[in-house]
This record gives C-alpha cells, structure tokens and sequence, in this order.
C-alpha cells in the first residue's frame, strides 16, 4: 500500500503536497507550488520528464466497439475469395467465443490506395484518401474472445485483474501539459464490457482517473462533465457564496496552524471556480470554420455524431490533454455476427470521413507529427462466417488489425501479416503487451520503468511481457 | 456449466513423460553420447548452419541475452541451459523430438507457443527437429555457465530468513514502561505513547475541549454529528465520566455497527454488482453487508467473526437461525469481482481462486499472498507451493455453479420451506403451460387460414401500400384502401395493416442492424419486382442475380431461388412463387413437429423448436413471435376467439392466479459457497493454468508461522477451510490479532501503527510502536477478541483525547505527528459526509438492513440510462453504508469523496483534497437540495431570530456556536442574497444560499 502518494491524514508539507493533486486537472495547487515547492513532481499531475526524448506528446484513442472486420476493410486475402464457401482448412481456436462455419469472402471490392499501396476496401474510401499516413498493424493479437475480457485488456492490459486504464498510467507517466483541464478525457464512454474499469485509475492515485465526458448512447453534444455547471444560481450568487465561504476557511486556517489539506481546500474552490468557465469553452465547437465542421463530417446526420467526437478529440488534445479516448457508439456497433451486409457500411460510413477528417485537420494544423492517432477494437473477426449465414463473422482475438498515425510511427507502412485467410497472426505478431510497450515508447517512457509500487509489488501497464515494435517507428 | 469441479487434467501428459526421461536420465549422471564433446563433423555443422543462428536471432533475446532478465527460467544461450531446461521443466529429450517441449513449443500446436512473435517456417522446424532426433549436439560452452533462476524452489524453501521480520515473530507480551508525563497517562496505551514521546524530547499538546471531542467520538463511532440535544448534555453533565458515559451511549447505538462494519465492507470489497467484464447485480450481497453490521453491533469475537466468513458453512450452528447466518457469512469469499464472460471455464477458476486466496491474505494476514502465484514471493517468506496449497483449498470450495445464478447461492429456509414453495412453483407453471397450450392451439386456428391465403395477403398489402404512410392522414387514407380490399378479397383487414406496416417500416426506415430474420431482407425480391412495371421483370430479374452474386445486398438465402429459371411474367406469379416457399416451410414445420412428438417432452428445450436457420428466417414471418407478419397482437388475436374459447381461457387463467396467490412466497437466498470436489493443485508454472507441474500441492496454510501455530491437518474429504478458519485465528497467530488491532487504531486515528494495514510484509510499514502494537494484540486475544472492548481501551486512553494543536518545536522533530503529540485532523470519509447533510436536512431514514432498490437477479448495470436503468436509484435518504455499491459504476457522489472503485479490499481509505470535490459540493444537485432543506428547519425555528438562526447552524453543522464575527458574516451575507433573489420566497433563498455556504466550508467536512 505504500507508494509515492501515500495519503496519510496529518502530514508534513511535502506529504501534503503528494496527495492533494487534482482529480480534475493539473489545476490544483498550482500556486502553492509555485510557491516554495522545490521539486514539482510532488504534484501528481504536474508535467513530468519522460525516460528519453518522446516522439509523441499525446494520443488519441478512437475506439471501434464490438471489434471491427478487417477482412471487410483491410485484409485483401486472395485465398479466401478462392476458397469462398470452403470449410477452414486448418483448425479454429480452441476457445471461441460462437460457432462459426465456412470461410466467407468479403461481399466489398478491395482497391489499393496512395504511394503505399495499400489495400483498403471501398467501405472506407475517405480513410483510403489519406492511407500514407497510417501505419497498419496486421498482426495484432490477444487472448479473449469475449468483449468485457478483451476491452479491459486493450485498456488495461489485463483480461483478469482490476488494473490501471492506458490512459491512467500515462497520465502517472507524464502529468499533463494543461493545469487547467485533465490528463486524460475519454469522449462518451461504454457502461459496458467493463465500463468505468477502462478509464479507471485502479490502484493508481485518484487523480489520474479519466475523466468521462458523457456516456456512448448521448448525442455527443450534450455530452458534459459531472458537476460541472450549477443549475441553481448566477454566477453572481455563486461568487458570493464562494468569497464568504474562502473567508471562513482562511480564518480556521489562521487559527489551526499550518494546514496543507485545509490550504489545499482553499485553492481547490478557486481554480474549480475557474473550471466552470474554461472546460465548456473547449467543449464548444461553434467557433470552428464551416470547412473545419465539414471536414469532420459535421453537416451529415451520419458522421455527425461521431465527428462531434473527433473534432472534440482534437480540441482537447491541442489543449495538452495527454490521453484523448473517442468511443463509436452506442454499444457494440461493430458487433457483426449478423447483420454485417448491412450493419458494417453503416458503421463505416459514420467514422470514414470523421477519422480521416482528424488525421487532415491534425496534420495541417502540423499536430500530427506529436500527436499518436489510434483506430482499432478490442479484437477483429473470423473469416469464417458465423453459424453458417454469409451474414456475420465472429469474434477473433488472434490476429487483426489496428492503425496508427502520426506521432513517430511510419506513414504509409504495413506490419505483420496473418495468414493466407487472415485468421491468425504469423508473422511479426504484435501482442496487446507489445502495443502498450510500442506506445509507451512513443511517449518517451520505457513500459519496463513505468512502474507503480501496489499490494507489496511494482506493477506495469504491460505485467511482466512487451516488447517495443521497432518496426513501426518512424 | 461451470458446476462440476474436477481434477485437473494434464494437458502435456505425452510431453511431460518426455520430460520425466530426460530428468530420469541426467538425474543418473547417464553421460549420453550427445553430450560428450567429441562431436560428428556432419552434426556440428548442421548445428552451426542450421540451429545457432536461429537460437541467436528468435530465442537469445528473452533466454538468456540478458542474465538479469530470463523469461520461463530458461536460458538458452548455451549448452547447460539448454540441458537444464526452465520452470516448465526440460525442453529437449535427446533423440526424442517429440516428446521434447523445445519441438512442441515451435510446431505451435500446444499451449506455449514460441517465438511469440511469429511461427518459424516449416524448414526450419524440420531442422529442429533433426537436431533433436540426432542428439541435440550442441558445442556451446560458456566460462560462466548462463542459468536462470527457478520460478518455484519447492521443498528446499528455506523460510528462515524470512521468520526474522517483525510481522512474522511470536507476539510479545510487553509491560507498559513507567513514564512521568505528569500523570497524563490513563493507561497502558498512553504509557507506551508517552515513553516514545519522551525519549524524543516531545510533549503532548493540550487535551481536547469537550465539544470537540464529542464530535470527534461521535463521528468516530457512529458516522453522525452530535445533535444539539447531545452537545448539551455532555456539557452539562458534570460527572467524572461523563465521557465514559458517551462513550458507552455510542458503542450501544445502531448506528456504531454501521459505521464500522462499513469498515470492514471496504477491506472485504463489498459491492452490490459484480463489475469486471460482466456488470452484473449481486442482488443478494446485502445479507452478508446486513450480517456484517449486526456482528459489530453485537460485539461478535472477532475469530469467530473469521472463522464464519471462512467456513461458515461447515460449522455447527444452533438452529435455523444461527445456520443461516453462517451461510450468509460465506458471502465474504464470494464477493470478488469475476470475468464472468470468460470463454476459458479453468482459466475462470483459477482465476476466482487467486482472487479467493489474495482477499483472505490481504484481509486477515495482511499479506499480498498473491504475489507468489507466479513465482515465489520476491520479499515474504511465501513459497509458490504454500500459495498453491490455499489454492487448493479454495478450488476444493464450490463458487460457481449455483443453479439459480452461475455463482452459489444458498436458500435461507429449512429444506421443507424451500420444498413447498419448489411445489407450488411447479403448479404454477403446470398452470401457466396448459394457458400456453391452450393459447398456441386458437391462435393457431387463426393463422392457419392466413397462412393458406399468402399469396393473396402479399398482393393485398402491395396494392393498399400506396394510400400508406406517415402521418395521422395517410394512415386514415391507407386503412380505408386496406379494409376496402379486405372486403372485397374475404381477407382479415388488421393482417393486411400489420403487412403494410411491415414493408413500410423495412422499406422506408433506416437499414436494419443485428439479427438477420425480417421481413426486409425475406421480401428483398418482392420489393424488386414490386416496384417495376412486368415488362421490365427480365431486366429486374438480372438484377437481383447480380446482386445476389455480389452477397452486397442481403436477401434471404432461400428467396434466392425465386430468381431462378425463366422470369415471372407478372407480380401474381411472384406472389404464387413466394407462396409455394412458404408451403415448403409450412410442411418443413409439421414434420420436424412430428419428429419432436416422438421425442421425450422433457428433453426438450426452446432451441429444438426451431428449423435450420435459412428455413427458420422463412418460418419466424408466418408462425409467431416480434416479426411475424400474420400474427395480431395477443389480445387482437383474443378478440376475434370463439366465445367458449374465450371462456376456457379465462378460467385456465384464473387457475394460474389461483395457484400464485397460494403459494408461499420465494425463500431468501445468500451469495454463500459450499464445498467442492476435493483436489490438489499442482503449481501453476508462472501462473498459467496451461502449464502445471507434475505434482500436485497438498492443500494448507503458509508455511512461514508453522514453528509458531501448528498446521491443522486436513482430512482427505473436507476443503480445509474449516481448518484455514482455525489455523487463522489461532491465539498465538502473529499476524491475525495484530493486524486487525492495527486496523481498529488505523480507523481511530486515521494511520495505524503500521502504516500499511493491509500489508504487513518486507514491502509494507515497519511499526512506529511495536511493543504497542503487541501488547493491543495480546490484550484484544486476551479479551476474548472484543472489538468494543479494544474501542474502550483506545478512546477512555488521554492519547485519542488530546487535542489537535500545532505545536511549532513537535512539529520540528515530528512533523507527520507520528508519534502521537496530538491528534490527527481528519477529513471525513463519504459516508459520513452524506449522512450528516441529511441529518441536517432533517430528513435522514434510520432504517436498518434490507435491500434499498430492488432489482433483477443477474440484471445488467448499465448505467447510461441510470444505474439499473433508473436515474432515482440512489435517492433514498437511507445511511450511506445503505446505498447499493454498483462496480464501475459508483454512485457520482461516492466517486467524489475517494470512495474508490470496490473491486479492491482497501485498508486505507485515501483523502485527498481535489477541484472536483470543490465542484461536486458547488454544483450538485444533492447538496443544493439539502441545503434547502437545512434551510427550511432553520426558518422553522419558532421565535428566533436571524442571529439565533444562524448560531443554531453552526451547532448543528460544526458543533460548536458561531463567532460574533460570523453571526455579522453571516446575517450581511443574508441581506445581500434577499436584494438579489427572484421575486417571492427571498427569505427562502437567502437561508438556502448562507446553508450552502456552512456545508461547503473545511469545517463541515474534517473533524479535529
């Protein structure tokens, strides 16, 4: 139980400082710190040195719940179109999560794109547009089949254990760049399949929580922060209540001796007294061009809501937000054991334009190059297709894709391949572990260094496995 | 199905008997000719060509690269690590690929899997496997042979080292030291505090004035403020112990039980759900939450108070009573969250297992036990092999596998309560099957007949569809067309609008998500040739073939032969065409029925009521159910039954009534475990369940304290948690009676005496008054293991009285108060904080126990709707320790005030001081509410005025009278609010707005 921000109840200055950080932003205590703090680390959100020079100083997560095909939108596997309709020739898993039958070509055209030349299918044609700038993973790999495990390992690392989210440990890592807002957003959230579990910061200090910004079945824009507007009064009121409350407090504080929570406390109602105003400002888009809202597909119903998230992504991000998670919603909505023909070019449809409407904005703004985009579910799908109706495909953590962009990876890159019917990753697998490491690494940390004292152990975001993929960095 | 436990079946069974050889064999000292070093020319250069240079670029990197870092204890880098082989024993048998591990791990066929970043090609597997077969000559030597350190050191576990550290050592039983002080010390517990204090050169700071330390005791104790009526007691009680007396009042008050069993409910990570992958309600947690509550209120022993949350189950009970809450008491080992979704039954187990064996460490041994289910404990004196022995007893239990829920649950009712209310059940659903039967049979005289004319119901809805649509006006218009046709065809007119909807819904609505059956993707074709004139049938008939080709458009798969063949010449024949599919279906159905009627009924399940799936698509429209486009609604389908029918079913119905009313309600079951099928685990080699040693591990206790508590053995038929719960609270157990001590001062002060009260070994704290420490262990064994009695030895000592004064020269030496010169200020928990705004408010409910919201047995929390799909869920102005404890998704206002995620035990509740706080007691809706209330009791007051008022709040919310400078503050404040409030009610709002104001300063929420 002891660590670096052990909270005791009565506790020396230093103490004092460790643990009374900010839950909500880098905010708290800022001038106190400024004060007479000799080391600012003891802030747990004040900007931290990384291990080595980063390539990235930020990530954007934008997560496709329910697990995307990539034998619909990347995978070009001429044996599977031969041997359409055919049983597996090799076996399945011996774990599976549904039963699955024979092997099912994609029903969509597959073309190559860009310098690179890679293959991407026609469900994704704006994604297609800007292809030299990903770098696809082909041969990620995990463990779970079923959504809650496999989700809580993309996010957490572990499929068993309660553990700190990705965003929660770099958010221990680095600190944040911006005092005023948090290190870690996520952006409409899933209750599901682990809920809060994936932003949450475990056994971490409670400061580097994410911080949830709605839920994934709101429409984006009325998505908020928990308390942070009051219904109740004017500003005006509010400001009253709060001057006579400040008063109260500094008069116990000038009768009980120094007091670091008591101070602490004082600070924390001004700079959230500060919050109300800033963090709705970022949350507005209204001050974005018309191209800007078209470029995230803001004017069309279908990428509407989804755009929302992305251009909040990158408003937030910009600001110095470490670690930006975008949830497609609501629910699993890329789930196709059935409904696939219909369902997946809906699913597409509403992120095609909006992700690669992020990664133009990010890159002409000359974001791109320290900011990590991440696209990707919490596994791929069978190229068998399920229960027998060309209709579905089924779950598949042993080889998928996932993209990156930007922030030190190699643009227009392809790495690993599954085998001739995409099935399993064979050759330079990536593990969730190895993933986790790679993105470390970009950030500047050693994932093997980044360690938190818990329970009597150090833990790590990657437990005892990872290996940096060298191959995807730029 | 995951009822059965079983013992665990070896998975390399062939591999491992290699294993056995090879070990046998170096175990003899065989100097086989493979390893000598005169080598074939031929074999070495196969090795050199072949074999180094894959060793080199896939394997050195984690085998033996780097020393400090070798992975499965397995170096490889030469010729002794290779023979040595790794934890999962050796990797090659000479001569033997196939029973090799090295081989098995390379063909990628069995559990391990190596490289792990990609399979080697065939080749050069068939290399390997050559070299095998050949000897394995392997020429590498190192001057410093590469080997790794073992994950497991079984029987040689040396424990002595580790008996040394404190936690581990025998209790002492210290004397109190004499100290001077000035007769400050009370007791014992002040001499041992004084003396330390002394001997750094530290005095104790001035004790605490009354009213402070009756908030300070009151809080403590019961998680409430004093009430004005109390205050005002105590100061006016001028007896020697009148402190005593309140202390006493407390200890026998309801409310202590819940402030302090909410203690244990965190190091038990209590919750109501179960959180992980699966969020699912546990909806019977709050017997265990409610036997916990009671054990504190009635000053339960403490060993006893392990003992039943061990094993319960297995101890002998005086009736029913005592029996069910023993059972109840079992809940503790079930609470853990669980991947309940997990695909992989054993890997779910164990898993359980861990999470079993790491609870009861860290709960009652305050050791992190878990740590050596991979490997030995890096710094405790815990072996793999002593984890693996609690392991067993915890696989040997029964946690999953209940019938009523996948985790056991156990009734609550003597088996012939439980019987009684099992038969009426079964009379009642006799009932319910003959309504059922009944209903299917008059609906099915209904449909009959529209099934028989469907082709003239296609053509019918096709030809009314046009006068059909949005709108109040179009569907007037479209039910005059539909009961026109109807009329004039003898068709019934409400089928034809269910049809008519069904394509407009499908053909005009967004494109359908999910399960594939529906009338959109089955009617496809129709729609194709529907909307063409019949001269252009040919081309449309091209088309659909196209894009049947294409499978881009779903069309269901046996609509698809409707294109085949010459193309119809017009849309009644499209119609005879869907028609005969239909009839396909229809005779389809009758014979599987006749099959099924062959069958034994209760062998019989939902799923065997179904067609093969393309057939089913088809049949789903016509037979029943969501998306059947012949049915009506139940009660429109009712509406329409011959008049005897009806009254049959009216009277089948009241039968079904009947029987409910009769019988006894639902017997109340508790989360419980039971035992199992007994086994032993073997170790599981770094953790994995795919990878066990040969041997499994009898079950039992850690090892390190056997020179102090002799191991109960285990008989060969019982689990051993009987024997854990003994071995557990053994009055010699050096850390049972510390630990919990050290709790109990941990929650007094706010830090124990060792700082990390869940973790008592090399990593945790070292104690700052051991000798204390020992001697509040041996008096709480000595006593009978009475929490109260502990609590009385703590609060009656002048240590807990003193006050919480700075004092510059202490605060020199001792600036984390560490030594007890005065007392902590302490920010209050949640719960508190909470119950005191509704005491405030007025409006606090003193209800005791239950469940505060019903809700579904396994019943999802999927909280985007409110938790439970309710916003009013945490609405109850219940006590906090009430409110259900929803995983990953905690009450917002809990979230707030660091109460942590409950999927962990946690010893140390943090308190931290964050902006979000700030905001939540600003902006919440919550706190605006109570103060408006508090207000309103304010104003209530009769005859007093403003200043009165405002004195009576400061009482009530910081117990203590306002300043004169305050009551000014306070009363200008409240002028200013009345210019500025909206029109009426300005008294109202000027009370609300000063309330808040009092609520949300430090003082309200930190006790001195």
């Amino acid at each position: 139980m002891r660590h670096p921000h052990y909270q005791a109840p009565a506790v020396t200055r230093r103490d004092m400082l460790r643990t009374c950080g900010c839950g909500f932003g880098g905010l708290a205590l800022s001038s106190l710190l400024q004060r007479d703090l000799p080391a600012a680390q003891d802030n747990p959100l004040a900007p931290r040195a990384p291990h080595f020079a980063p390539r990235a100083k930020r990530i954007i997560f934008l997560h496709m719940h329910g697990g995307p095909s990539q034998h619909d939108l990347f995978e070009h596997k001429p044996l599977l179109v031969r041997d359409d309709n055919k049983p597996l020739p090799f076996a399945k898993p011996d774990v599976q999560f549904n039963e699955t039958g024979n092997l099912f070509k994609s029903p969509w055209e597959f073309r190559r794109h860009g310098q690179s030349g890679a293959w991407v299918s026609e469900l994704l044609p704006h994604l297609a547009g800007v292809v030299d700038d990903l770098c696809f993973v082909r041969s990620m790999y995990g463990t779970n089949a079923a959504h809650g495990g496999a989700i809580l390992a993309m996010n957490t690392g572990s499929d068993r254990f309660v553990r700190p989210s990705m965003g929660s440990w770099i958010s221990y890592g680095l600190g944040t760049e911006n005092e005023n807002l948090p290190a870690f957003v996520t952006i409409c959230p899933s209750y599901q399949h682990g809920g809060v579990q994936n932003y949450s910061a475990a056994f971490l200090p409670a400061a580097y929580n994410g911080t949830a910004i709605g839920n994934t079945r709101m429409n984006t824009a009325e998505a908020t922060i928990d308390f942070l507007e009051n219904q109740a009064v004017s500003p005006a009121v509010q400001r009253a209540e709060v001057d006579l409350l400040q008063r109260w407090q500094r008069r116990q504080l000038e009768s009980t001796g120094p007091d670091l929570a008591l101070e602490g406390r004082i600070e924390s109602y001004e700079l959230a007294f500060r919050m109300q105003t800033e963090a709705p400002e970022l949350m507005s888009v209204e001050g974005e061009s018309a191209a800007t809202r078209r470029l995230y597909g803001l004017d069309d119903p279908v990428t509407g809501d989804f755009g929302l998230r992305c251009l909040l992504a990158r408003r937030f991000s910009e600001s110095g937000v470490r670690f930006v998670q975008a949830t497609h919603g609501p629910d699993t909505k890329w789930d196709h054991h059935s409904g696939l023909i219909t369902g997946l070019p809906r699913s597409c449809a509403e992120i095609d334009r909006p992700v690669a409407g992020l990664i133009t904005d990010l890159k002409s703004r000359g974001l791109l190059d320290e900011t990590l985009v991440l696209w990707g579910g919490e596994f791929g799908r069978t190229p068998g297709a399920e229960a027998g109706a060309r209709n579905g495909r089924d779950h598949n953590p042993h080889g998928y894709t996932m993209l990156m962009a930007g922030g030190g990876v190699k643009g227009g890159h392809s790495h690993g391949r599954t085998d001739d019917y995409g099935y399993y990753a064979i050759e330079d697998k990536v593990h969730i572990h190895d993933l986790h490491a790679t993105i470390l690494h970009l950030l500047g940390l050693d994932h093997e260094r980044l360690t938190y004292r818990s329970q009597g152990r150090d833990f790590r975001l990657t437990d005892v496995a990872g290996i940096v993929v060298d191959d995807l960095l730029a | 199905m995951h009822t059965e436990s079983r013992a665990l079946p070896s998975r390399r069974s062939t591999v491992r008997a290699g294993f056995l050889i090879a070990v046998l064999a170096l175990a003899a000292g065989v100097a086989a000719p493979a390893w000598a070093q005169e080598f074939p020319s031929e074999d070495l250069d196969h090795f050199e060509s072949k074999i180094r240079p894959v060793l080199a670029a896939r394997c050195y990197r984690c085998h033996g690269a780097d020393p400090g870092r070798i992975q499965g204890g397995l170096a490889l880098v030469d010729a002794s690590g290779v023979r040595a082989g790794g934890d999962s024993g050796a990797v090659v048998v000479p001569g033997s690929p196939d029973d090799s591990l090295l081989i098995d791990v390379i063909r990628y066929g069995g559990p391990i899997k190596m490289p792990p970043d990609g399979r080697l090609p065939a080749a050069v597997v068939a290399d390997f496997e050559r070299w095998v077969a050949r000897g394995a000559v392997d020429p590498r030597t190192s001057a410093a042979p590469v080997v790794a350190a073992r994950a497991d050191r079984g029987a040689a576990y040396d424990f002595g080292p580790g008996r040394a550290h404190w936690a581990f050592r025998p209790m002492a039983r210290p004397e109190p030291p004499a100290v001077g002080g000035g007769g400050r010390a009370r007791g014992a517990i002040d001499r041992f505090i004084l003396a330390r204090l002394e001997a750094e050169g530290l005095s104790p700071v001035a004790p605490a004035g009354r009213r402070q330390l009756l908030r300070r005791v009151t809080f403590d104790l019961t998680g409430l403020p004093p009430t004005p009526a109390e205050i005002d007691a105590f100061l006016a009680d001028e007896g020697p112990d009148a402190y005593e007396r309140v202390v006493e009042r407390l200890l026998a008050s309801p409310r202590y039980g819940e402030r302090w069993g909410r203690h244990w409910l965190d190091v038990a990570r209590y919750a109501d759900s179960n959180g992980l992958d699966e969020n699912i309600a546990h909806p019977n947690a709050f017997r265990y939450r409610d036997w916990v509550i009671e054990a504190f209120n009635t000053d339960k022993p403490y060993d006893r108070f392990v003992q039943e949350q061990i094993a319960g189950d297995l101890m002998p009970a005086a009736g029913d009573g005592g029996r069910f809450a023993r059972l109840t008491a079992t809940g503790f080992l079930t609470l853990g969250a669980k991947v309940l979704a997990e695909q992989d039954v054993d890997k779910m187990l164990i898993d359980i297992v861990d999470e079993q064996v790491n609870i009861v460490g860290r709960a009652f041994l305050a050791e992190p036990v878990g740590c050596a289910r991979c490997h030995d404990h890096k710094f405790d004196p815990i072996p793999t092999a002593d984890y693996y022995a609690l392991a067993g007893i915890m696989r040997s239990t029964k946690t999953m596998g209940g019938g009523r829920s996948r985790w056991v649950e156990r009734p609550l009712a003597d088996e012939a309560t439980v019987a009684r209310y099992e038969a009426a059940q079964a009379l009642v659903e006799e009932a319910q099957e003959a309504v059922d039967d009944f209903v299917d049979q008059q609906n099915e005289n209904l449909r009959r007949p529209r099934r028989r004319a469907l082709a003239a119901y296609l053509l019918a809805a096709e030809e009314a569809y046009p006068a059909w649509g949005a709108g109040e006006a179009a569907r007037r218009r479209g039910g005059g067309a539909i009961a026109a046709i109807a009329a004039r065809d003898g068709l019934e007119a409400a089928v034809i609008e269910r049809w008519v909807r069904a394509f407009f819904r499908y053909r005009e609505g967004p494109p359908v998500q999910g399960d594939a059956p529906n009338p959109g993707v089955v009617f496809q074709i129709w729609n194709a040739y529907a909307a063409a004139p019949a001269a252009r049938y040919g081309e449309v008939t091209d088309e659909l073939r196209a894009q049947i080709a294409s499978e881009k458009v779903l069309i269901a798969p046996l609509t698809r032969s409707l294109v085949r063949g010459p193309a119809p010449g017009s849309l009644d024949e499209v119609a005879w065409r869907y028609a005969s599919l239909f009839a396909v279906i229809e005779i389809a159905w009758d014979q599987h029925l006749q099959r099924l009627g062959l069958e034994d009924p209760d062998e019989l399940t939902p799923r065997d009521f179904r067609l093969p799936r393309e057939q089913e698509e088809l049949r789903r429209l016509v037979y029943g159910g969501r998306l059947c486009i012949l049915c009506l609604d139940q009660a429109a389908e009712e509406a329409v039954y011959p008049a005897d029918a009806a009254a049959e079913l009216a009277r089948l119905r009241a039968v079904v009534e009947e029987r409910g009313a009769a019988s006894p309600p639902e017997p109340p079951y508790a989360m419980s475990v039971e035992e199992g099928e007994i086994v032993d685990l073997p170790v599981h080699i770094r953790g994995s369940h795919l990878n066990l040693a040969d041997r499994p591990q009898p079950r039992g206790f850690l090892r390190v304290t056997d020179h102090i508590v002799p191991p109960p053995p285990i008989p060969a038929d019982a689990s051993g948690r009987l024997e854990l719960a003994r071995w557990l609270t053994h009055p010699e157990h050096p850390l049972t009676a510390r630990v919990m001590a050290n709790r109990i001062w941990h929650w007094h002060f706010g830090r124990g005496l060792v700082d990390t009260p869940s973790n008592f070994g090399a990593t945790g704290s070292a104690p700052t008054h051991p000798e204390l420490l020992d001697w509040l262990a041996r008096r709480f064994v000595d006593g009978g293991w009475s929490v109260k009695a502990l609590h009385r030895e703590i609060l009656l000592s002048s240590t807990y009285r003193l006050g919480a004064g700075y004092d510059e020269a202490n605060a020199a030496v001792d600036p984390g108060n560490r030594l007890h010169w005065r007392m902590n200020r302490r920010r209050l928990e949640v719960e508190p904080i909470r119950d005191a705004l509704l005491q405030l408010a007025g409006t606090l409910d003193l209800t005791m126990g239950g469940r505060v919201a019903e809700y579904s047995p396994r019943g999802y929390v999927f909280s985007e709707g409110g938790t439970f799909g309710r916003f009013d869920f945490y609405a109850a102005p219940r006590r906090s320790v009430y409110m259900p404890v929803v995983r990953n998704a905690i009450y917002d206002i809990f979230a707030g005030f660091d109460f942590g995620n409950a999927s962990d035990s946690v010893g140390a509740r943090p308190a931290t001081v964050v902006p979000s706080q700030a905001l939540l007691m600003m902006n919440s809706a919550f706190v605006e509410e109570r103060a408006g209330e508090f207000a309103e009791r304010l104003l209530a007051m009769p005859a007093a005025g403003g200043a009165a008022r405002v004195d009576r709040a400061f009482v009530e919310a910081y117990g203590r009278p306002a300043s004169d400078a305050e009551i000014e503050e306070s009363l200008a404040f409240l002028a200013d609010m009345r210019r500025i409030a909206p029109g009426g009610g300005e008294e109202r709002f000027a009370w609300t707005r000063l309330c808040h104001v009092i609520l949300g300063a430090s003082e309200f929420i930190y006790v001195d």
